[in-house]
């Protein structure tokens, strides 16, 4: 069910839209009033770490080893965004890469020498403060034997400036599940949070049945979804279905990104899930990057989204994406 | 003591019950990189069936949420799932185990009357 933003909630979208959709812009932060710096301290000594501003960005399903008529351009999406957030006149403080890093091989040493291409892409952004969780392209075929060897886990938790985020992985099984163990795991992982700590989830699924027979849904999502339903601010950021969207449910907002391969196109208005065609005219239409802005309305922890649609004059004629970032207004 | 098939045959038939394990339609399936045979099965509200599931190569799943189904299908051995629809309509299965490259689109047809 998808809901009105709610005032409180810890994310709030309040964009226009630059362009013909090509961006969309959030609003300044509101300033911060000695009344709310003490709430702010209150919250801080329930929580753990008092929360403080900073921006981070979710980069999606960059599918590295792709190739096919929905793209033939590869790993070029991946390389601009990579050069579009190095651009950011404001670095972020994080990356997260949602899944599907790079797309299946069964060739031996095919998925490591794809893990190791991403790697060296990932490895020009500027920031260093890089987190991934495996998508079922990376981790479906092997159990993420390789992934685990390239990347580490694929589930754990840490925290950043006042946030806790907790990283999930609902592909390793080849079953769209988190699985028990890593339930259990996350129980104990949110034992220690008040109910007002901000969480930001990063997984590769929804966690809830956005639509089932396309597989777009985690079997035991409702039992994560339980876990998290005590906390007041909780958002789940998550890739797979190559497309933004956005829903409630209870206290949590659910966001899906784009991904930097191809677009999969509104599953209300088609039966048939097939990629988007490519556009020569606009390579990378439907592609993109997330940006957000964690910043405080008094003593609440706001998390403002900015969706940055990939364009290219290089590729396109069209609106570059720096051109784009060059004439946004970042809070 | 365990009744054997026999003695619960002849009871069903000296009671007019049926027999459950003899009489469900069974309705073999298939299934491969990256296809099920048949692509369609046409089953009668109300009714219920046994699907007989085989995979030829390695281990799919089977995943139809309005006929509560959901199951890996291992290479080897059958997988044997009854299904009873309770609602009128055309219902897509889907393979939910990670089989490879056209895994995303692998599926077939249900279609109860």
């Amino acid at each position: 069910m998808t809901r009105p933003i709610d005032r409180r909630s810890f994310l709030k979208i309040t964009g226009t839209t630059l362009g013909a959709g090509a961006l969309y812009q959030v609003g300044a932060a509101v300033g911060v009033d000695p009344q709310g710096l003490a709430l702010t301290d209150l919250l801080g000594r329930q929580n753990g770490e008092r929360v403080t501003p900073f921006s981070f960005v979710q980069l999606s399903d960059t599918h590295v080893g792709f190739e096919g008529p929905p793209n033939p351009l590869g790993t070029k999406a991946f390389e601009q965004a990579v050069e579009a957030v190095n651009a950011l006149p404001r670095q972020p403080d994080l990356i997260l890469f949602t899944g599907d890093l790079t797309h299946d091989s069964e060739k031996a040493g095919e998925t490591l020498a794809r893990m190791q291409r991403f790697q060296e892409i990932a490895a020009r952004l500027r920031v260093k403060n890089v987190k991934f969780v495996p998508g079922e392209h990376d981790a479906g075929l092997d159990g993420g034997q390789v992934y685990h060897t390239v990347f580490g886990p694929s589930h754990y938790a840490f925290d950043h400036r006042g946030v806790h985020f907790i990283a999930l992985d609902n592909v390793s099984q080849g079953k769209p599940v988190v699985g028990p163990e890593q339930i259990d795991w996350l129980r104990k992982d949110l034992a220690r949070f008040g109910k007002s700590a901000p969480i930001v989830v990063f997984t590769h699924r929804p966690l809830f049945d956005l639509k089932p027979e396309w597989e777009w849904y985690t079997g035991d999502g409702d039992e994560v979804m339980n876990l998290l339903a005590p906390y007041e601010n909780v958002t789940v950021l998550y890739g797979h279905i190559h497309r933004n969207h956005e829903q409630l449910t209870g206290h949590a907002r659910h966001l899906a990104a784009r991904s930097l391969i191809f677009g999969y196109p509104d599953p209300a208005l088609t039966d048939e899930k097939k990629p988007m065609p490519f556009d020569k005219g606009a390579p990378f239409k439907n592609l993109g990057i997330r940006r957000l802005d964690l910043a405080l309305q008094g003593a609440r922890p706001v998390l403002g989204v900015t969706e940055v649609e990939l364009s290219s004059r290089e590729f396109a004629g069209t609106v570059g994406i720096k051109q784009i970032l060059k004439g946004a207004q970042f809070a | 003591m365990r009744p054997s098939k026999i003695a619960i045959t002849l009871a069903c038939l000296a009671f007019g019950l049926p027999n459950r394990a003899q009489d469900l339609k069974v309705i073999p399936i298939t299934a491969k990189r990256f296809e099920y045979s048949p692509k369609e099965v046409h089953l009668k509200k109300g009714e219920t069936v046994t699907l007989v599931l085989k995979s030829e190569d390695v281990t799919h799943g089977f995943f139809c949420r309005p006929l509560k189904v959901d199951s890996d299908i291992p290479p080897g051995q059958e997988t044997r799932l009854t299904v009873t629809p309770m609602q009128a309509g055309v219902f897509t299965a889907i393979c939910n185990h990670f089989c490879g490259g056209g895994h995303g689109n692998m599926k077939m047809k249900f279609v109860v009357e």
